[in-house]
C-alpha cells in the first residue's frame, strides 16, 4: 500500500500562522493593567551576599513590589535532576545569572530603572572558571560538599558526579595495537540563539488557587512539576499553556521565567509579564557544556581499532541542570558508530562559576561527535588510510555493539550513508588539497550516531488523545512542543494517513497541562518516535471505533466498507456516512468517537560500574557529512562551499521536515566550527550580545545537498527514527577535517578562527622555508 | 526619578543649529544604527535627542565632473547603489556594501558613520584614501577638516558638540585611478571589520604617481598609512616593493586585542590585505570594477 502523507513533502501545519504573524508568542501577550518584572542579577560570579536592600527601589512611583530572598523563605529550590538552584539566592552567588531581587512595576522602564536603586553588599570569593581547577580537592566549594557522592581525591563541593564505561580489556586491546594515538580535544560554551528571548505571562486565580501561565517550554508537564514544587503548589495548581515557540534547541528545557512569573502573580495578585533581554538570557540561561575529551585509541596497521579509552570532563557551570546526563551521554557516545572491542571510560561533571550548562541540540553527543570524528581523522592520517575508507572499515553493522553494550539488531544504515554521501559528492579517495586563485580547497568526512529517546531506563513516554468533532474533524490533543522542528505536522500526517482523510481535517489543540497529556520533552530526538507512535496507536484505535460504530449503523461487516476522505463508504454503493454524522450518533449512544494512544517502551538502566545494558536506547540515528571548504591564504578565512549530508532516519515521515532539519543542523554546525564561542573569563561573559557572539548569516550558507538513507525497521512509526539532533552532529567535525585536508593543519578545538589558521599557515611556511 | 526626556526633530539645518546653539547637550540622532543599539533598553540614559533625519539639505549627492559632495544623511545603500559613484569610486561603494545588512545600510548614514568615529567605520578608509574633507556647520559658522585629521580617538573627533556634520567632499583623481577596499570580518554579513584596507593609486606612465592607504580597525582611529605610502610612491607598477610595503604597513598599525580579533592577527592580516589588494589594483589596468 502506498502512503498518501507519510514520506511525502508536506507543508507544515503551523507555517501559515507563523509567516503571516498570526501566531502568538509569549512576548506578544499584552493587557493594559499588567505588571512588568525585572530581575537584579549577581554583581559578582562568586560572592558571599551580606545584604540586598530594596528599600529605595520600593519608594519609586510605579514600583508595586520589590522582593529579595528574605521575602520568600517558603519558596523551594528548583532544578531538573538536582534541586540545586535558588529562585532568589540567599547566601551567595555562584554565577553572574543568579537572581538577587525581583521588581514588579507598572511599566518595563520603571522596573528596569528600579534595579539601579537596589543596594547589594557582598564579599567576593575566589572564582572558579576552569573545571580542572574546580575538581581539585584544594579548590573552594561552590556547593555544599557531598562526600558520599564524590570520587575519592576530588573536590566534594564541585564534582557533581562521575560515570563509567567498561567492556572487554583495554590493556589487552592496546597490547594488540600497532599504533596508539592519544589526543585531547575541547569544545567551548555555545549559546543556542533561539530567535525568541525567554518571556512569559502569568496570572493567579485566588478562587481556584490555579496559577495560569503562557510561556514556552519543551516539556509542559515537567516544568509544571518543578514550578509547583518550588512554589509549594500541587501540580494541578500550575497550568501552563503553550504559546507559539520561537525556537528552543534545548534552551527551553530549563526553567527560565516560569517560577518568577508564577511567584509574582501570586504575590501581587496581578497579571505579570517578564521578558529577558538577549544579554540577560545569554548570561543567565543554560549553555552547551564545554567538554574536554582525553582519548587513547589503539589501532592495527590495517585500520582495525583494538581499544579505546576515554576521559571526559564536562563543565556544568554553577548549577547541575541536566548536566549529569549531558556529560555522561558524551561518554556513552565516545567512540561514535565504530566497532571497538575493548573500551574503558570515565566522565566527570564539574561545577564552576561559569554560566550553567544544560541541554543543547545533541546533549553531549555533539561534543562527542566532534571529538571522535577528530580522533578518527587523526588515526586515518597516521595510518595513511583514506578517512572515508577508514570509517567504512570500522563502521557499525547489524550485530555491532554500542559503547553501552547494546547489540544492534535493526536499522543500522551507517555504511549506506557513507557510500551514498561519497557517491553524491563525487568523493575521490586519497584526495589532496588544491589551490584555486590563492585559495586552498579541502574535503572533510565525518559520520556520527545518536541514541534516540531518553533511554537508560528513564521513564519516557507520550500520550496522544484523538476525538472526532461535531464537524467531522479529528482533534488531536498532545502536549508535544513544536519548537520549530515540525512534530505537529508529523502527528497530523500520521493521523491523516491512518484514517485516510485530508490533512486539513486534522486539527491540533494547543499544548496545555490541563487539556493535553504528557508527551515528554521535545528533546532527545524523540518526538517523531514517541508522539508519532502514540498518534499512530491512537489513530488505529480510533479507526477501529469508527469501524465498530459504522458496522452497527450499516449492519455490514468491516471488509464491505472503508473510511476515506472523512466518510465511511459502503463499497460499490452510494451509501455514505460522514464522520460528523457518525460522531453525533456515537455521542448520542454515550460512546463518543475518542481514542488514546500511549507509547511507553522499556529501556535498561546501564550498569553503574560498566555502563553496560541490553537495550539502552530505542533507536540509533546515523548521519554522514562530506564537506568542501576553501581557505583564503591571505586572511585565514574559511568558506564552506558544499556539504553533502546523508542521514539514516529509518523511514521518512515528512521529507521537507528531514531536509529542513539537515540544513538547519548543518548551518548550526558551521557556526560551531568557525564562529561560536561564548567567551566566559573568570565567570564573566565577554560577548553577551549578537554583535559579538556571531552565528552564521544567510550569506555564510554553503550549498547543502541532503539525501536520505531509509534503513527502515526502527522503533518509530512506519520504521522511522528521529533526526533533529543527529542532523547537527557531523557538521562541525566535517568542516574541521576539511580544514585539515586543505592545509595539513589539525585543530583539536572549536571554533577555529581565521587568526589561528593564518598563524598556523605562516608558522608552517616559515618552517618549510 | 523618571527624567522628562527632550526630543526635537527640526525641519531645517538652521533650526537644528539654533537648538544646538542654546543647548549643546543634545545627542544628534540620524539613522540610529549606532545610538539605538547603544541605548537599547536604556532610553533614559540617552538624555536630550536632536533628530536630524528631516534635514533635506543633508540628503544630497552632488556630482559635478570630478567634484563630489555627499550629504551627511546619505545612506550606505544610496552610496552603494549610485551608478556614478560606482564608476568613479568603486571602492567607496564596495565599502558601503560591506556594512551590516540591507536594513542597516538603508538606515545608517555617512555622517553617522563619521560622527560615531569607530576605528572600524567602513566608509572612513576609502574616503580618507580619496582625500575627502569633512564639512561641519555650527552656530558660529562652517568648518572643515581633512578626514584623516578629523578623528582623534575611538568615538572621538574634532567636531564640537554644537556642530553638525553636513557632508564630505572630494575630487576624484583624473587619469589612471585605481582603487580597492578589502575587509576581513568574522562572517559574510553583519560583520564589523576585524581589519580593512582602502588603496587608492593614481598611476602615470607605468608608475605610482600618488598613493593613499587607509586602514580600519588597526589603530585607535582610521589609519592613514603615510610611511607605507612613501615606499610605494613613484615606484614602477611592474616592480612594486610589495613585501617591503606590507612589512611597513604591519609596523605602522597599532592594533589591539578585542573580542573580534587579536593584535597579532590584525597586523599580520593587514600586511596580507596590502599584498592581495595591490595585486588586485595592478590587474585593474585603469578600468574600474565595482564591488
Amino acid at each position: 500500500m502506498t502512503n498518501k502523507f507519510v514520506g511525502k513533502r508536506i507543508d507544515r501545519v503551523d507555517a501559515r500562522d507563523k509567516v503571516t504573524g498570526k501566531a502568538l508568542y509569549s512576548a506578544d501577550f499584552y493587557q493594559e493593567d499588567m505588571l512588568y518584572l525585572k530581575v537584579l542579577r549577581a554583581p559578582h560570579p562568586h560572592a558571599r551576599i551580606n545584604s540586598v536592600d530594596v528599600t529605595n527601589a520600593r519608594k519609586i512611583p510605579g514600583v508595586v513590589m520589590a522582593i529579595t530572598a528574605k521575602d520568600i523563605a517558603w519558596v523551594k529550590n528548583f532544578g531538573m535532576i538536582f534541586k540545586d538552584q535558588e529562585v532568589l539566592v540567599r547566601e551567595k552567588t555562584r554565577y553572574m545569572g543568579d537572581a538577587l531581587a525581583i521588581v514588579a512595576a507598572e511599566t518595563p522602564a520603571i522596573a528596569r530603572q528600579a534595579l539601579d536603586y537596589i543596594e547589594v553588599d557582598y564579599e567576593p570569593l575566589q572564582v572558579l572558571s576552569d573545571p580542572l581547577q574546580a575538581m581539585d580537592k584544594k579548590a573552594p566549594y561552590i556547593h555544599e560538599p557531598r562526600e558520599e557522592n564524590c570520587e575519592p581525591g576530588y573536590n566534594p563541593g564541585n564534582l557533581l558526579c562521575s560515570h563509567r564505561l567498561e567492556r572487554g580489556d583495554v590493556e589487552k586491546g592496546f597490547a594488540e595495537a600497532d599504533k596508539i594515538i592519544e589526543n585531547e580535544i575541547r569544545t567551548p560554551h555555545v549559546e543556542h540563539v533561539a530567535l525568541q528571548p525567554e518571556a512569559g505571562v502569568a496570572k493567579y486565580d485566588k478562587d481556584t488557587g490555579v496559577c495560569t501561565m503562557w510561556v514556552a517550554t519543551q516539556w509542559l508537564h515537567d516544568i509544571q512539576a518543578d514550578v509547583a514544587q518550588a512554589l509549594n503548589l500541587k501540580a494541578e495548581q500550575v497550568q501552563i499553556i503553550q504559546p507559539a515557540i520561537g525556537g528552543a534547541f534545548g534552551k527551553r528545557e530549563d526553567v527560565s521565567v516560569h517560577i518568577i512569573i508564577g511567584l509574582m502573580s501570586i504575590l501581587t495578585g496581578r497579571l505579570v509579564k517578564m521578558e529577558m533581554t538577549r544579554e540577560e538570557l545569554m548570561i543567565t540561561q543554560n549553555k552547551r557544556h564545554p567538554i574536554i575529551f582525553r582519548y587513547k585509541t589503539g589501532v592495527k596497521k590495517d585500520g582495525t581499532i583494538t581499544a579505546w579509552e576515554a576521559e571526559v570532563i564536562g563543565d556544568t557551570g554553577a548549577y547541575a541542570s541536566t548536566g549529569s546526563a549531558v556529560v555522561h551521554q558524551a561518554l556513552y557516545m565516545c567512540t561514535g558508530p565504530y566497532n571497538v572491542p575493548h573500551l574503558k571510560g570515565v566522565s566527570y561533571t564539574v561545577y564552576t562559576n561559569n554560566t550553567y550548562a544544560g541541554a543543547m541540540r545533541g546533549f553531549g553527543a555533539t561534543q562527542a561527535a566532534f571529538a571522535y570524528e577528530t580522533q578518527m581523522d587523526c588515526i586515518a592520517a597516521e595510518l595513511g588510510i583514506d578517512p572515508l575508507e577508514f570509517r567504512r572499515k570500522n563502521a557499525y553493522e547489524l550485530g555491532s555493539i554500542t559503547p553501552n553494550g547494546q547489540i544492534l539488531t535493526t536499522s543500522v544504515g551507517i555504511k549506506e550513508t557513507l557510500d551514498k554521501a561519497a557517491e553524491i559528492f563525487g568523493y575521490e579517495p586519497g584526495r589532496l588539497s588544491k589551490e584555486v586563485n590563492g585559495k586552498i580547497r579541502g574535503v572533510g568526512v565525518s559520520s556520527s550516531m545518536f541514541g534516540c529517546g531518553y533511554g537508560e531506563g528513564f521513564p519516557d513516554h507520550s500520550i496522544v488523545d484523538l476525538e472526532v468533532t461535531r464537524e467531522g474533524k479529528i482533534l488531536v490533543r498532545s502536549a508535544a512542543a513544536d519548537v520549530g522542528q515540525g512534530i505537529l505536522t508529523v502527528v497530523c500526517q500520521i493521523v491523516a494517513e491512518v484514517l485516510d482523510i485530508p490533512m486539513d481535517l486534522v486539527e491540533m489543540a494547543p499544548g496545555d497541562t490541563h487539556a493535553t497529556r504528557n508527551a515528554g520533552s521535545t528533546s532527545a530526538t524523540r518526538q517523531t518516535i514517541f508522539s508519532g507512535n502514540a498518534a499512530k496507536l491512537a489513530a488505529e484505535e480510533l479507526l477501529g471505533k469508527i469501524y465498530h460504530r459504522a458496522s452497527l449503523e450499516l449492519s455490514k461487516h468491516h471488509p464491505q466498507f472503508l473510511v476515506r476522505d472523512g466518510e465511511v463508504v459502503l463499497q460499490g454503493t452510494e451509501t455514505r456516512i460522514s464522520l460528523a454524522q457518525l460522531a453525533r450518533i456515537s455521542r448520542e449512544k454515550g460512546d463518543p468517537l475518542q481514542a488514546e494512544g500511549c507509547y511507553f517502551p522499556r529501556t535498561d538502566v546501564p550498569d553503574e560500574a560498566t555502563g553496560q545494558g541490553r537495550l539502552v536506547y530505542v533507536a540509533y540515528t546515523f548521519n554522514t557529512h562530506i564537506t568542501e571548504v576553501e581557505i583564503d591564504k591571505y586572511t585565514g578565512e574559511t568558506k564552506v562551499l558544499r556539504v553533502v549530508a546523508v542521514p539514516d532516519v529509518g523511514r521518512v515521515i515528512n521529507r521537507v521536515g528531514v531536509e529542513g532539519q539537515s540544513e538547519g543542523g548543518t548551518v548550526m554546525g558551521l557556526g560551531m566550527a568557525l564562529m561560536e564561542k561564548q567567551v566566559i573569563e573568570e565567570g564573566i561573559t565577554k560577548n553577551a550580545d549578537l554583535s559579538t557572539y556571531l552565528i552564521p548569516t544567510s550569506l555564510d550558507m554553503p550549498e547543502i545537498i541532503t539525501d536520505i538513507v531509509e534503513s527502515g525497521d526502527a522503533a518509530g512509526p512506519y520504521g522511522a527514527k528521529g533526526v533533529g539532533e543527529p542532523a547537527l552532529l557531523p557538521a562541525a567535525p566535517a568542516i574541521i577535517n576539511a580544514i585539515y585536508n586543505a592545509t595539513g593543519i589539525r585543530f583539536y578545538h572549536t571554533p577555529v578562527t581565521p587568526d589561528e589558521i593564518l598563524q598556523a599557515l605562516q608558522a608552517r611556511a616559515s618552517k618549510n622555508f | 526619578m523618571l527624567i522628562d526626556l527632550g526630543y526635537r526633530a527640526p525641519d531645517s539645518l538652521e533650526e537644528a543649529l539654533e537648538i544646538l546653539g542654546e543647548d549643546s547637550s543634545f545627542l544628534i540622532l540620524a539613522g540610529g544604527t549606532d545610538l539605538l543599539v547603544k541605548y537599547f533598553d536604556a532610553r533614559e540614559k540617552m538624555g536630550n535627542v536632536l533628530d536630524i533625519s528631516r534635514l533635506e539639505e543633508l540628503k544630497k549627492i552632488v556630482i559635478e565632473g570630478e567634484k563630489i559632495f555627499l550629504g551627511a544623511l546619505t545612506t550606505h545603500e544610496e552610496i552603494y547603489r549610485n551608478p556614478d559613484l560606482q564608476k568613479k569610486v568603486p571602492f567607496l561603494c564596495r565599502a558601503a556594501k560591506s556594512v551590516g545588512a540591507p536594513q542597516i545600510r538603508n538606515q545608517g548614514t555617512l555622517g553617522g558613520n563619521m560622527a560615531n568615529a569607530s576605528p572600524a567605520a567602513d566608509l572612513a578608509p576609502p574616503l580618507i584614501a580619496v582625500g575627502a574633507r569633512i564639512l561641519l556647520a555650527g552656530p558660529d559658522g562652517e568648518r572643515s577638516f581633512n578626514l584623516d585629521e578629523f578623528f582623534t580617538g575611538p568615538g572621538k573627533t574634532r567636531k564640537n558638540p554644537n556642530e553638525i556634520i553636513t557632508g564630505v567632499e572630494f575630487n576624484v583623481p583624473v587619469g589612471d585611478f585605481r582603487n580597492t577596499f578589502l575587509k576581513v570580518g568574522q562572517r559574510r554579513a553583519l560583520a564589523i571589520a576585524v581589519a580593512s584596507l582602502a588603496i587608492a593609486l593614481s598611476c602615470r606612465q607605468g608608475k605610482v604617481e600618488e598613493v593613499r592607504l587607509s586602514a580600519g580597525s588597526v589603530a585607535p582611529i582610521p589609519l592613514r598609512a603615510r610611511e607605507t605610502e612613501k615606499i610605494l610612491q613613484g615606484q614602477k607598477l611592474d616592480n612594486l616593493p610589495l613585501e617591503k610595503a606590507a612589512d611597513q604597513l604591519e609596523k605602522e598599525a597599532s592594533p589591539i586585542d578585542d573580542i573580534r580579533g587579536t593584535r597579532v592577527y590584525r597586523a599580520r592580516v593587514l600586511g596580507n590585505l596590502l599584498r592581495k589588494g595591490l595585486q588586485e589594483v595592478l590587474s585593474q589596468e585603469g578600468v574600474s570594477e565595482n564591488g
